[in-house]
């Protein structure tokens, strides 16, 4: 399945491409709820970086029928979402399991980031200061308890453990990819429309208003619906079609 | 395929729990007033409306102001909840386009180390006064004393 590019897997990009465009629109109308990551990290995780990378581009560019083409948006999309298309085919197709190391580092990262910047108050509008330090103590305790669970999983051992290691890992990468997506958007932003410094850098504030809340989605679905999902996907590709070792003759 | 079929049957479902979520958020919101605040609205057409701020309250928000002009019968608004607050989509029955979207523009600077408006991002000139487009929209604008906001009928640059 994964790596093959034959009819069956563009079929599948196709659908998974229609169903993310859904759930990016359905979800539009609720602030901070997208499970747009999780969805298309358990397709890449099952079918390999290729289909990924297929549906990834397919979803930048088809979305623009609903949202517009801003050019801003589909180069930031195309970047993000071959990237992570990439990063979690990649993953998905290694035997290997993730290292141990890198899920307690992006959480103990991710935890110390959201604390001090709580413990310091960014520069927001001052009707947005509780939400915001609310939304930052929420994911330092998100990023703390995906922590503890994956070290309690790292002392118990076995089959199961080690899945759960691999989904808390998938959602700690998830949730840092998901901040590096807002930090793309401050990047291109300001050089796209060519602001100053200063502009740049209170633009950079205004992001985390979108950031927070979509960080602790993105950890919270991949830990809920990852393995959920890798099921599905996993027996959708796994399916032998009926006509797989009839001969041409056979067929007439 | 039968398979293939349940999975997507199940994220289908998934899709319209969500959509019953989202219906469920849609429920607008009443006039919550103007707390300690004081606003004067000094124009209200189709293309723009201007409001003065005479006492500042920094807990309301220009949301709270249009709200409480709607209210009153002197204006309408229409727009959806998004991660930056309340997105204004019509005004006085005129609805944003591909092409025109409705510009949030204020004299309040920057207060207390937060930038609230950034001339860079474009200005609008009402009664000799330079108002600059805001950072944030209309709910994350506080009612500072002393200040002007607009909602104005802007061309988008990029359409």
């Amino acid at each position: 399945m994964k790596g093959r590019l034959d009819v069956r897997t563009i079929t599948a990009c196709a659908v998974v491409t229609a169903l993310l465009i859904a759930v990016q629109y359905v979800l539009g109308f609720v602030p901070g709820v997208e499970l747009v990551t999780v969805l298309l990290l358990s397709f890449c995780f099952s079918y390999g970086a290729g289909a990924g990378m297929i549906t990834a581009t397919a979803f930048s560019l088809l979305r623009c029928f609903v949202w517009g083409f801003d050019p801003k948006v589909i180069v930031q999309y195309l970047i993000y979402f071959n990237l992570f298309a990439l990063l979690f085919g990649l993953l998905g197709r290694r035997e290997k399991p993730i290292a141990v190391w890198i899920c307690p580092v992006l959480l103990v990262l991710m935890a110390a980031g959201s604390a001090a910047a709580a413990m310091v108050g960014l520069p927001v509008s001052v009707l947005y200061q509780t939400r915001v330090n609310v939304m930052l103590w929420l994911l330092f305790g998100v990023m703390s308890a995906l922590l503890v669970l994956y070290i309690v999983l790292l002392c118990v051992g076995g089959k199961g453990a080690r899945f759960g290691r691999e989904t808390a890992s998938l959602a700690a990468l998830a949730a840092f990819c998901t901040v590096w997506f807002t930090l793309l958007d401050d990047v291109l932003t300001p050089l796209w429309y060519g602001y100053t410094l200063d502009a740049a850098i209170a633009y950079f504030y205004t992001g985390f208003l979108a950031m927070l809340p979509q960080t602790v989605c993105a950890a919270v679905s991949v830990v809920v619906l990852f393995p959920v999902l890798k099921r599905i996907f996993g027996r959708a590709g796994k399916r032998t079609p009926s006509n797989i070792g009839r001969t041409d003759k056979d067929m007439v | 395929m039968k398979r293939m079929k349940r999975a997507i049957a199940l994220l289908f479902c998934c899709a319209a729990a969500c959509g019953g979520i989202s219906l469920a958020a849609c429920a607008e919101k009443d006039g919550a007033g103007l707390g300690a605040a004081e606003a004067a609205l000094l124009e209200s057409t189709s293309e723009y409306v201007v409001i003065e701020v005479r006492e500042g309250d920094l807990t309301k928000s220009l949301y709270d102001a249009l709200l409480h002009f709607q209210d009153r019968g002197e204006l309408t608004i229409g727009g959806r909840e998004d991660a930056f607050g309340f997105y204004l989509t019509s005004v006085n029955g005129v609805e944003a386009t591909d092409k025109y979207y409705w510009g949030v523009y204020t004299t309040l600077g920057t207060l207390d180390g937060t930038e609230y408006s950034n001339a860079e991002y474009g200005t609008y000139e009402y009664g000799g006064q330079t108002l600059a487009s805001a950072s944030y929209g209309v709910s994350g604008l506080p009612l500072a004393d002393g200040e002007l906001y607009a909602v104005v009928w802007t061309k988008n640059p990029y359409a």
